[in-house]
């Protein structure tokens, strides 16, 4: 009978504990329904073999496969493959350690729609104790540009692997993000299984430690993403970061559309580092000034009370680029942006606050490009404090609603192991303080809501967008100031909050791309007790039951 | 074609220089140096607010370094804890059996 399962495992010259120990943690499976491939890509050490040929003694279920040349680990993998007869293919290195439901786990989430499932992981350190959880996102392609997020430990649907080409010699230490790029490409369904399934043995020289050790893995992963990127036809440059392992994608603009940049403003003036502006003024001359895309036309709407000479400046500042709307209303956000789309000419609108100042001059392009990618209707930008804290690193919607990592230092990658800033990603929602929209999705969900005049309608127009099937990506390379001071504390209107509340109860406490392994109400990856590592304490030898144990053994024998 | 300006016309733009030159003073070269100033204070100023924005952070970071180790603390106890109960009991029990 063919097994569910096919646990493929490259073996060369692994430690001797480490390989037994990956051995048992497959023997001792919950799951039954299995094969154990194992290459031994020509170990040097004699040991290797005699441990391997007994296992495959021991159990029918494991079988070992010798090759006669070293061929590195792409090519034992494809020999693994060949022999394989599962209907899904698992993957699992040679020094590390599945959990004992590992497999029962992923086969209940390889339903029948599903080709692409993964888990969550953490490292399993030299002392034997666990660490550093990744506690990962649901699917989230943008990000998987950008970084192997996926990594461990990874199922896929036999297939589905063979339809794509199984593994591709030439991405040795990306080899598993490139295979994983080329599966989610054509997956008709990727699960995410919330439950720590891998422990990634951190080794003195793997890739888990430090990059010096492997520079060469990332330069794969840079070609693995830019093939991806080839296949799929967006075009675009890959790059390397300074954070390792983490990746940009500069696209080409096919075109440069006519961006509405709208600003709602009362033209009030304020006090940034020591000197008097006016914002809305000022938000337009950064970028007038320093944005490199051009073609851009200001739709600034303005309440009855603004003053002359504020609008009399902008006239100057933007001659016939400035489209001046009057808001006659009492102070309604959602109404005031409604507006705006109304009298913009772009079939893109870039959502403004005017309390804002452009850093990165490119910005515009980068969220420009995102939106020629299909299924993409929203992009958001990361947004700095005045003193250069981060104020806006995308949405998160988890019992609360909340920044991502505000406050956090504005260079920061964000929080180990998953480094959320340094990435682009999908999100449940970014805040329209700087973020460019299609028109036509802007259209599609009928703008934003006039019930919440102040709070939470950036909210409430996200998650329409995604529940109209959109993705909504942040980035961290679409930069602005945003001089919204820390201490804000919202004015709620009556009604704001049960009004998100009872039309988003759900989607405000499940967020898909944080994880249910995280604390609530918090959105600093901070995981939740005992979740952080600790428990493998739990493990360690128990001295009191040894002492209990020997005193029975006296006291009976 | 501008329309000739009148002497009154005249007279009161004069008047204007005359009254903002005295607000200059004897350099006109103050007016650029007022606006150097102005921007090198405003760089002063964000800096040392980039600067304060640099710590701000790190006790942000720090403050969330610190919650994970409190947990791990807590858990820590409750683990050593229940290790010691546990212990406890089984050593009685073992001790019990012997002397009985």
């Amino acid at each position: 009978m063919t097994p569910r399962f096919s646990v493929l495992t490259a073996v060369h010259n692994p430690e001797r504990s480490h390989l037994e120990e990956c051995l048992a943690s497959v023997r001792n499976q919950t799951l039954a329904d299995w094969e154990h491939i194992i290459i031994d890509d020509a170990s040097t050490h004699p040991w290797v073999s005699d441990v391997l040929d007994r296992a495959a003694a021991n159990d029918p279920r494991v079988r070992v496969v010798k090759r006669v040349e070293n061929g590195g680990i792409t090519a034992a993998s494809s020999d693994a493959l060949a022999v394989a007869t599962g209907e899904l293919i698992a993957l699992l290195d040679h020094d590390d350690v599945l959990a004992p439901n590992a497999l029962d786990a992923m086969s209940s989430a390889c339903t029948d729609l599903v080709d692409v499932a993964y888990s969550d992981h953490d490292l399993l350190r030299p002392d034997g104790r666990y660490a550093v959880p990744s506690f990962k996102p649901d699917f989230s392609p943008e990000r998987l540009r950008s970084q192997n997020y996926i990594t461990h430990f990874l199922v896929a649907r036999r297939s589905l692997v063979d339809a794509v080409g199984g593994f591709r010699p030439g991405f040795d230490g990306a080899q598993d993000h490139d295979l994983v790029l080329r599966l989610t490409e054509r997956a008709r369904g990727v699960a995410h299984v919330p439950i720590v399934l891998y422990h990634w043995r951190q080794s003195p020289d793997s890739v888990t430690t430090s990059s010096d050790n492997k520079p060469w893995a990332f330069e794969a992963g840079v070609r693995a993403v830019a093939d991806h990127c080839a296949r799929v036809g967006i075009a675009a440059t890959v790059e390397l970061t300074e954070h390792e392992g983490c990746y940009r994608v500069v696209r080409d603009l096919r075109s440069h559309p006519l961006v509405s940049v709208i600003i709602p403003t009362r033209g009030s003036a304020g006090r940034v580092w020591g000197a008097t502006r006016v914002f809305v003024v000022d938000a337009i001359q950064s970028l007038i000034e320093k944005s490199t895309y051009r073609e851009l036309e200001f739709v600034v709407v303005y309440d009855s009370v603004t003053p002359d000479a504020v609008l009399e400046a902008l006239r100057r500042l933007a001659g016939e680029r400035l489209v001046l709307v009057e808001y006659d209303r009492p102070f309604n956000f959602s109404d005031k942006m409604n507006l705006g789309a109304v009298h913009a000419s772009g079939d893109l609108l870039l959502m403004l606050n005017d309390d804002t100042e452009l850093i990165a001059p490119d910005s515009v392009e980068v969220l420009v490009g995102h939106l020629q990618t299909p299924g993409v209707a929203l992009v958001g930008s990361k947004l700095l404090f005045s003193d250069g804290t981060l104020q806006h690193g995308g949405h998160v919607y988890y019992h609360d609603l909340r920044h991502a990592c505000l406050s956090w230092p504005g260079d920061s990658p964000g929080p180990w192991p998953l480094r959320p800033l340094a990435v682009e990603r999908e999100c449940s929602g970014v805040t329209a303080a700087a973020a460019l929209i299609h028109r036509s999705a802007f259209e599609e969900v009928g703008g934003f809501p006039t019930e919440l005049p102040l709070n939470f309608n950036d909210v409430d127009f996200c998650l329409k967008l995604r529940a109209a099937g959109h993705r909504i990506v942040w980035t961290p390379w679409a930069c602005w100031y945003h001089f919204e001071s820390r201490t804000r504390i919202p004015e709620l209107a009556p009604g704001e909050y049960e009004f998100i509340n009872e039309r988003w109860h759900y989607a405000i406490n499940n967020d898909p791309y944080y994880n249910m392994n995280l604390e609530p109400s918090r959105s600093d990856w901070l995981e939740r007790p005992m979740r952080s590592g600790a428990p493998a304490i739990e493990s360690r030898p128990n001295a009191f039951r040894r002492i209990g144990s020997r005193l029975k053994q006296g006291g009976t024998g | 074609m501008p329309e000739p300006r009148s002497d009154g016309d005249v007279a009161a733009l004069q008047a204007e220089i005359d009254r903002l030159r005295t607000l200059v003073g004897p350099s006109e070269q103050s007016y650029v140096d007022l606006r150097v100033d102005l921007l090198a204070a405003r760089d002063a100023a964000k800096g040392a607010e980039a600067g304060e924005g640099v710590y701000r952070g790190r006790v942000i970071e720090l403050e969330v370094a610190l919650a994970r180790a409190r947990q791990d603390q807590d858990h820590f106890q409750r683990a050593v804890f229940n290790t010691i109960r546990s212990g406890r009991h089984r050593i009685i029990r073992a001790v019990r059996s012997r002397l009985l």
